[in-house]
Formats: C-alpha cells, structure tokens, sequence
C-alpha cells in the first residue's frame, strides 16, 4: 500500500482531517457570537502538521538552519522537541473587546472561507493524485 | 470527531438565533398590549445564551488534541428567556379603557427601535451560522467526490 500510494497520502489526510477540525471550530465561534464570556478558540494549523510531520517522518524535517536559527536536531524519536510533545493545538485568544465576548463576526467569515479554500486544495490535489494512479493501471487510457 | 460535529453546532447555533428571532417578533407583536393573563401590561422579554460542552461521544477522549479540542469546542444553548425590569410606558389617555382614576395608561416597557436591531442582529448572527453549515456541506461534498 505504501509503494502505491506514498506518504502523500498520509499527509493529506491528515491536513484534511485537521481542516475538518478547524471548520468545528469557527462553527462554535460562529454559533457563540452573542454568548456573555465566551472567548474565541482556533486551531493552529501550521504547529499542528509540523510536529505530525516531524513525530511519522524524521528526516523529511525541513532544515531549521535556512532561516538562520540554530535548531535542535531530532536524531531518536524518544528525544524531546523544543515545543513539547504535544503542541497547544487550541489557542485561545484574549484581547479584549468588551462586553458580551471577544469574537469577531468578519474575522470569523474571512477564516472560514479560508478553511474551507484550504479544504479543497487538498481535496483537488488528493483526485489529481489518484487520477494519476488510475492513469497508470490503465497504461495511459489503453483498453 | 468528524465534519457532523461542525454541522450539529451551526444547527444549535440557527436554533438559538431563531429563538431571540421569535422573542423579539413576540415584543414587537405585543407592543401595545395592556391586558396580560397576570394582569397588567406585557412585560418585554430577552434571551440569555449560555456556552455549553459539545457531547463527547464523537471523540476519541485518550487522543491529547481530540480531547483538547472537545474541551474547545463549545455549542450554544438559550439558558433563559428573561422580563425585561425596565418601568412601563405611561401615557397620559383618559379615554382608554385600562386608564387609571388619574387617566394614565401603562403600556409595555417594548423599545420598537431596541427590538429592530436585535432583530437584525439575529439575522446577521443567522446567516452567520448558515454560512458555516454551508461551508462544511461543501467540505462533506468535496470529500465525496473523491470517490467518483
């Protein structure tokens, strides 16, 4: 299975799934929008799918020397990343709005049209991919 | 934890928006009404919301981010349908007959412009909470294609 499909497959579903997440998310913002006291939650997309992708593929870690800081390098799975094991995935923002709650209507709009862009990148580039695979069972369109 | 959980919130969300729709129609509607089952004038009224936890049966509790995020994700229920405390309306109208001996009549403490813009705002709220259930239609139908 691996041969065939890759580990592309395996980050893009999990980039969908964490997309999925996210679109949970702003849904709870959205539907708290007139509730007294509630905060404004997001998902930290990027944090998220780096330390997943540092935790199943290792040596793929892009270089943390490119932007000039020196990073601490993994070389056994058991050693500890700066950032911890498991990242805070949900960030909860407090700058103050006042009264009755902190969260956006715009902002909130504007990052779910972004989620849900996102979303269908993926999605294109997963049926791309497979459409490629369906192209080599079949040699190319030959009967 | 799947694309339902966003699709159940943004249900609750249109449930609660409708609610304060209904309650601010119900104002409007009673705006001039001086004979309630209690006696006296119609007293406004206004929603409360409150943010309660998603129910965990969809999540996978042991996983740190699954459970994180059950702790995040918050769907809203109307926690109570309040009396506005405000004083009623008093008119000075002999000819009415809920008059009193001084010929001052109480109407309901109803703000029209208040409730225009609470209306409205619901509406905005609403759209809000579709727009959401829309997007995560789509996501459901983009991941389906997939399949074709």
């Amino acid at each position: 299975m691996d041969r065939l499909f890759g580990p592309v497959f395996d980050i893009m579903q999990r980039a969908l799934s964490l997309r999925i997440k996210r679109q949970s998310v702003i849904s709870s913002n959205l539907a708290n929008v007139d509730t007294p006291g509630y905060s404004e939650k997001d998902v930290n997309f990027k944090r998220l799918m780096e330390s997943y992708m540092a935790e199943k593929y290792p040596n793929k870690r892009p270089e943390e020397s490119k932007s000039g800081e020196i990073g601490l390098r993994v070389t056994n799975k058991r050693h500890l990343t700066p950032d911890g094991n498991e990242p805070v995935a949900v960030i909860i923002e407090s700058k103050e709005r006042g009264v009755p709650n902190n969260v956006d209507l715009d902002e909130q709009m504007a990052k779910l049209s972004e989620n849900n862009i996102q979303y269908q990148i993926v999605t294109e580039m997963l049926s791309k991919k497979l459409e490629l695979i369906k192209n080599a069972i079949t040699e190319g369109g030959r009967q | 934890m799947n694309l339902f959980t966003a699709f159940k919130i943004s249900a609750k969300g249109l449930m609660a928006e409708r609610t304060r729709l209904n309650v601010a129609s119900m104002n409007l509607a009673n705006a001039h009404v001086t004979r309630t089952l209690d006696g006296g004038p119609y007293r406004a009224k206004s929603v409360v919301f409150r943010a309660i936890p998603v129910s965990k049966k969809d999540f996978d509790i042991d996983k740190g981010f699954e459970s994180e995020l059950l702790n995040a994700l918050k769907e809203v229920q109307v926690a109570e349908v309040v009396d506005d405390k405000t004083p009623f309306i008093e008119r000075f109208d002999p000819t009415h007959p809920d008059a009193d001996e001084n010929g001052i009549v109480r109407l309901p403490n109803v703000n029209v412009m208040e409730q225009m813009v609470d209306l409205m705002e619901a509406q905005r709220a609403y759209e809000a909470n579709l727009s959401a259930l829309d997007t995560a239609k789509s996501m459901a139908v983009k991941a389906l294609e997939l399949i074709k």
